[in-house]
């Protein structure tokens, strides 16, 4: 997590850093709301196998 | 069930350990030597997406269509006339007007002009590996919890058994340092997660019909996909691993 916005300070600065620490911003603060809900949709999908499974 | 995490943990934090910066060198100076047949030799950018960019520097001579045909001798590019091709196969050629490229010589400024999204997508992708791999199986814990051979506690245990590896390996190893690149190291963290998420992905522990092995078996190589993806974004066919 930390790591690459150490890659866009090394490789960018200015406008083109800020861009991409936005962009990085924007996919820390989005992720952990889908991850949750991503991940109950593969329990319910995993559920459906066991249970056809058997 | 608790060597599943923890072997996602140790792949994540490994990740993290291969992207961390490796010296003190300034970052806008990279090294390149360009053989005398105007391919690129040696470049020991610490980033793989630098070395993708100075992989691609061709010289570019008036008179002539692209780089294919390169004049006898040991004439060197002189600074200013290196082109990069990016998409050879599409014979786009784009300039890289701030480029001072010569043989043996050092490139003073070497800015991203078409690998921006790229490498956007791809350092969105490292950061969202790790909230995924956390996030994603806790809707799992009641499961966890609730096997019957098992104590409450164990899916808790489960998530800071993951913390624990993560921090640990975040703090301690972030010095780690391999000769052969950032590029190899990155690479080398990202196959360790895989290789974790395909060690959750069969980790079974004796319960085959259980709603966890088959949660583990689905959801596990997801961080897998993350790695595929990225690989695919980094990746360019005949490019050249820094010496």
């Amino acid at each position: 997590m930390v790591v690459p916005r150490a890659i866009v300070r090394d490789l960018h600065t200015g406008h083109e850093a800020t861009k991409l620490m936005s962009m990085l911003m924007l996919v820390m603060s989005v992720s952990p709301i889908l991850a949750p809900g991503i991940g109950s949709f593969v329990i319910a999908l995993s559920i459906g196998a066991v249970c056809s499974g058997h | 069930m608790i060597s599943a995490p923890l072997l996602g943990a140790c792949g994540s934090a490994a990740t993290e350990i291969a992207w961390s910066p490796s010296g003190n060198e300034p970052v806008t100076k990279a090294r390149v030597i360009i053989d005398s047949d105007y391919t690129l030799k040696r470049c020991d950018r610490r980033f793989v997406f630098g070395t993708r960019r100075c992989d691609r520097l061709r010289p570019h001579f008036p008179g002539q269509s692209g780089s294919a045909g390169a004049p006898e001798g040991q004439r060197a590019a002189q600074p200013g006339q290196c082109r990069n091709l990016l998409h050879p196969g599409a014979g786009r050629v784009i300039d890289y007007p701030t480029l001072e490229a010569r043989s043996g010589g050092v490139i003073q400024r070497h800015q991203a002009v078409n690998h921006f999204l790229r490498l956007a997508v791809a350092l969105g992708l490292i950061t969202a590996v790790g909230p995924f791999a956390i996030d994603m199986y806790l809707p799992a814990l009641p499961s966890i919890g609730a096997q019957p051979e098992r104590q409450p506690q164990c899916g808790a245990a489960t998530l800071m058994a993951f913390f624990i590896v993560f921090g640990v390996c975040s703090s301690s190893m972030g010095r780690w340092r391999i000769s052969s690149g950032a590029s190899c190291r990155s690479m080398a963290g990202l196959a360790l997660f895989t290789i974790g998420s395909i060690g959750c992905a069969l980790s079974n522990d004796g319960h085959n019909a259980d709603r966890l092995p088959a949660f583990f078996r689905r959801s596990a190589p997801v961080p897998g996909w993350w790695c595929r993806a990225l690989l695919c974004a980094t990746s360019t066919p005949g490019t050249k691993r820094p010496s």
